[in-house]
């Protein structure tokens, strides 16, 4: 179903598919970010994890880097919107660097499997946690150092939200992500049946 | 949390308020060109009057955009304990370029007459920012933001950048939300139901306390993949090809008093442009 588009030469760089999966897991981002279930329950100094970045990672890794930029936009417009903490009402912090979490994704999703190319599921898991890892981060780094540029907030003050946050947001990041690639591509993780 | 199926009512930013008025029968096109022209402009103040004189021209267009002004206060309540934490952090923590001289100084703390000003006027600067998007989201819908961001943007598709295809991810996002949010709450039911392990590990217990997400998350993910896997055989099946020329159900008609509300929007931002860059 992936190359039925390419058959004919292809007049637009997405397939309907990417098109639908980009629209599907914007949705899931922005619907988790309005409700507040996009966040983690782990101790951070903002008190929760967000795990709002992740459909922008998953959609990198699935259906590549522009796909998961877009998903980033949209998420970016999105938490644009519905701020309610003062410096993610600027474009320049809350949109701009979301752009990017998709496409470093999937990018150190590529380079570890390519890596890795010999061993079967174990490499491609790695690959995954390695995206939901470097996708988390990107989203932190980025986004603290516009705020820092933007002059909200001091360069010590941005690093060290940047540790405190950033590390659990990143662990959730890689579990979460691993868990819904390895579902969506049906890997085996080595478990029988389901545990949930 | 307790009952998501509402969750579009705890949800008030951002919500569409239909009413009969100038503002809401404006061309969509004029007014996300217009609050993309505002944003700009009001995203570089840093001084405390030219944000007043914005903030009254705001609540003009809400009061002749007839949209409540109750509206724009119960959604701005849940930002004002955190606006306050914002500006206490600030006046600790936030270094003042040539600052010229301190009421305070306590260690690295210094405290005078510009880091006040840069902190008000911060605060003044989300008030607008959140007015002006309240006064676009009130009074346009997304799918008709949507379909004005495709057609203002359409030029750039002459140059191959997927304008059009942007556009259609966007529609089926926010077609999609509140199908999720039914379902996530469909989910969260039957899973209470088969007694799913939601939230009961302790605080430091990281990974513990990620899985216990999943029993929601895992299966919303999956269902929209399912989702995804109908909607492309749907939109194949009707014939529909990326980058392909498409006719347009929506269609907006452009009318004089768009022109004039465009004309005098773009003269105030840009007399607002040159009297904050000159201050």
């Amino acid at each position: 179903m992936e190359h039925r588009d390419e058959m004919e030469a292809p007049k637009s760089v997405f397939t309907t598919r990417k098109i639908v999966v980009a629209g599907v897991l914007s949705a899931i981002a922005v619907f988790l970010g309005l409700t507040g279930w996009g966040f983690v329950p782990v101790p951070t100094a903002a008190g929760n994890a967000t795990i709002l970045q992740i459909p922008a990672i998953i959609g990198g890794v699935v259906e590549g880097p522009l796909v998961g930029a877009v998903i980033g936009l949209i998420f970016g417009v999105s938490s644009f919107l519905h701020a309610t903490v003062p410096f993610f009402k600027d474009p320049l912090v809350a949109i701009l660097p979301r752009i990017f979490i998709g496409v470093f994704g999937y990018y150190a999703y590529v380079m570890v499997k390519r890596l890795f190319s010999k061993s079967k599921t174990g490499g491609l898991l790695l690959a995954i946690g390695v995206a939901g890892f470097i996708g988390s981060a990107t989203n932190t780094i980025l986004v603290l150092a516009m705020i820092y540029l933007r002059g909200y907030l001091s360069l010590q003050a941005c690093a060290s939200i940047a540790l405190i946050n950033g590390v659990p947001e990143a662990v959730v990041s890689i579990i979460i992500t691993v868990a819904v690639v390895s579902a969506w591509w049906r890997l085996d993780r080595g478990r029988k049946g389901s545990r949930i | 949390m307790e009952n998501s199926l509402n969750w579009s009512s705890q949800v008030v930013i951002g919500k569409y308020i239909p009413a009969e008025s100038f503002v809401h029968r404006m061309d969509p096109r004029a007014k996300l060109s217009l609050f993309i022209l505002f944003l700009a402009i009001v995203s570089f103040t840093r001084t405390i009057l030219p944000e007043v004189v914005w903030l009254v021209a705001l609540f003009s267009l809400l009061y002749i955009g007839k949209i409540p002004i109750r509206y724009f206060f119960s959604g701005l309540r849940p930002a004002l304990p955190l606006l306050f934490l914002f500006m206490l952090l600030q006046l600790f923590f936030l270094p003042v370029p040539g600052a010229s001289r301190d009421w305070l100084v306590w260690g690295w703390v210094k405290i005078g007459p510009e880091t006040i000003v840069l902190i008000i006027s911060g605060a003044l600067r989300f008030i607008v920012i959140f007015l002006l998007i309240q006064l676009l989201t009130a009074s346009t819908s997304l799918t008709d933001l949507a379909h004005a961001f495709e057609q203002l943007l359409s030029p750039l598709a002459k140059l191959r950048l997927p304008v059009h295809e942007v556009a259609i991810i966007m529609v089926i996002a926010v077609r999609f939300v509140p199908t999720f949010a039914a379902e996530a709450d469909k989910i969260r039911r039957a899973q209470a139901a088969r007694g799913a392990d939601i939230g009961t590990a302790r605080a430091w217990q990281v990974i513990k306390r990620t899985k216990s997400v999943f029993p929601i998350l895992l299966p919303l993910f999956i269902l929209a993949i399912n989702r995804a896997e109908d909607l492309v055989m749907a939109m194949e099946a009707r014939g529909f090809v990326p980058g392909e020329r498409r006719t347009r159900y929506i269609t907006f008609a452009w009318r004089k008093r768009d022109t004039l509300g465009a004309v005098i929007g773009a003269i105030f931002a840009a007399l607002m442009g040159i009297w904050q860059f000159y201050q």
